[in-house]
């Protein structure tokens, strides 16, 4: 297994060290519960250094990338960035990945880590066809990224960081030095609560995230990533999308700018809204246990396969199973079967946002 | 005497009565347990018969009973509380109790001593 920079400190700090897509990554310290608490009462630090970081600079950057991702660089400026999708000519996903402009001729993205040699070798690939006048760099080795994230989070940045803070909009970055690493500071996460993102370079993260721990931040583990960002509905690659999911059935029309004048998948997407959409993805809650999880089938009153659950846990915040699913977009019930490997229950539709 | 499967349940024979549950191990391998499938009275268990599900946040496990038996009691208190299987796995957080069992059935169990081995 691969090891982030931070590994002996989530060893000493107690982590549970599990293999997390070929990384040894603490799942939780202590409680899964708690550290989830943790981030929507408080704040809590993972470590997201597995994954990747692609920096590509050149006069022709924000072209190739524009030409790259489903989201359009027009509506950020210098010092802003966007999530967006990465997808294929088919209108599939590559990845979902966030992209940081620093200026026109320099831009950085971070893409999931086990999608990092996919996805360059896809940049690359793109590149080399395209002939755009920039370069592309997998920068993934270098770099540690700690999300720090919760209702006090911003009070823990101020306190490392001063100053930097109150100057983000949402998804604003800063570049900085700490303790002679460089340092970007960007106002994102995969919680739905306040706080940043840190991405600085491996030989300062130790020192932060024993630092953030000793001020009083809950170090947590990917356990409860996971079960703060399906509370708030945020896809998953892999579960909600992956090569299979086309970005409008997803529910990600919002980051496709059909407006610009070319992206990859766009001519694909530009079909499939003519068409017509076959496909949703809806929430549900479960009063029964144990709840359905990934992979499991929704059938119809016939019992015959409609769809499937995407992503399933309990909320430790609503105390009840609560997951994503897959049904035909014509699907307009108020409540879906889903036959889990144990038995078949009901599930209640609602909005992807739980909390 | 507490022996040990390889599947991680544990079993304590009193005459032919025989208490089951996971061990600490287990427990702490699940993380925060959140749901417990107590076994109703008079269910008949084959020895490896399913007789539980311990549901974690992250996965749900099918509990193998470790020895054949009939349920003669489930631990009621794990419907309110599952989280006493963390606190005390081998103690308060026991699953069920189970009548006429057979001490043949432990042929193959690992004592505690084992178990620490088997577990590394």
């Amino acid at each position: 297994m691969k090891k982030t920079a931070l590994h002996d400190t989530h060893v000493k700090l107690g982590g549970r060290i599990v293999d997390f897509a070929g990384w040894a990554l603490p799942v939780q310290y202590a409680s899964m519960i708690t550290e989830h608490k943790a981030v929507r009462e408080a704040a809590g630090v993972f470590d997201c250094s597995h994954m990747g970081q692609f920096f590509i600079k050149g006069p022709e950057a924000y072209d190739f990338v524009q030409y790259m991702i489903t989201n359009n660089l027009d509506k950020v400026g210098p010092g802003r960035g966007l999530y967006s999708g990465l997808l294929y000519d088919n209108g599939t996903f590559v990845d979902d990945i966030i992209v940081y402009v620093q200026s026109k001729e320099s831009i950085f993205i971070v893409v999931n880590a086990s999608n990092i040699d996919k996805d360059y070798a896809w940049f690359h690939a793109n590149l080399e066809m395209k002939g755009y006048k920039c370069t592309l760099t997998n920068r993934s080795d270098e770099f540690s990224l700690l999300a720090l994230q919760g209702p006090k989070a911003p009070e823990f940045v101020e306190q490392f960081f001063p100053g930097v803070y109150g100057k983000l909009d949402t998804f604003g970055h800063a570049e900085l030095t700490y303790q002679g690493a460089l340092t970007f500071i960007c106002r994102t996460g995969y919680t739905g609560e306040a706080g940043v993102e840190i991405i600085l370079e491996n030989k300062s993260a130790p020192a932060l995230l024993e630092a953030l721990v000793a001020a009083g931040v809950t170090p947590c583990g990917l356990g409860s990533r996971d079960t703060l960002r399906l509370e708030k509905g945020f896809s998953l690659y892999g579960h909600e999308i992956n090569d299979t999911t086309n970005a409008l059935e997803a529910g990600l029309g919002w980051v496709c700018d059909l407006s610009k004048p070319a992206f990859i998948g766009k001519d694909a997407l530009v079909k499939i809204k003519a068409d017509g959409v076959k496909r949703k993805l809806i929430g549900f809650t479960v009063e029964d246990r144990p709840i359905p999880r990934d992979g499991e089938k929704i059938v119809d009153a016939d019992g015959n396969e409609i769809g499937y659950v995407t992503s399933g846990t309990m909320s430790p915040i609503l105390n009840k199973g609560i997951g994503l699913a897959y049904v035909p977009v014509t699907c307009k019930d108020a409540t879906i079967n889903i036959a889990t490997k144990r038995k078949t229950m009901i599930g209640t539709v609602c909005k992807r946002t739980f909390v | 005497m507490k022996y040990f499967t390889k599947d991680h349940e544990w079993v304590e024979l009193n005459g032919s009565v025989a208490t089951i549950g996971i061990s600490v191990h287990a427990a702490a391998e699940l993380g925060d347990i959140t749901f417990v499938e107590i076994p109703a009275a008079g269910k008949v268990v084959a020895k490896s018969g399913v007789v539980s599900v311990v549901e974690s946040v992250k996965a749900a496990s099918d509990i193998y009973c470790p020895v054949a038996g009939t349920v003669s009691e489930g631990n009621a208190e794990l419907d309110t509380k599952p989280e006493l299987i963390n606190e005390d796995a081998e103690g308060a957080g026991w699953i069920c109790k189970l009548s006429g069992v057979n001490a043949a059935d432990l042929t193959g169990l690992m004592d505690a001593a084992a178990y620490k081995t088997f577990l590394g």
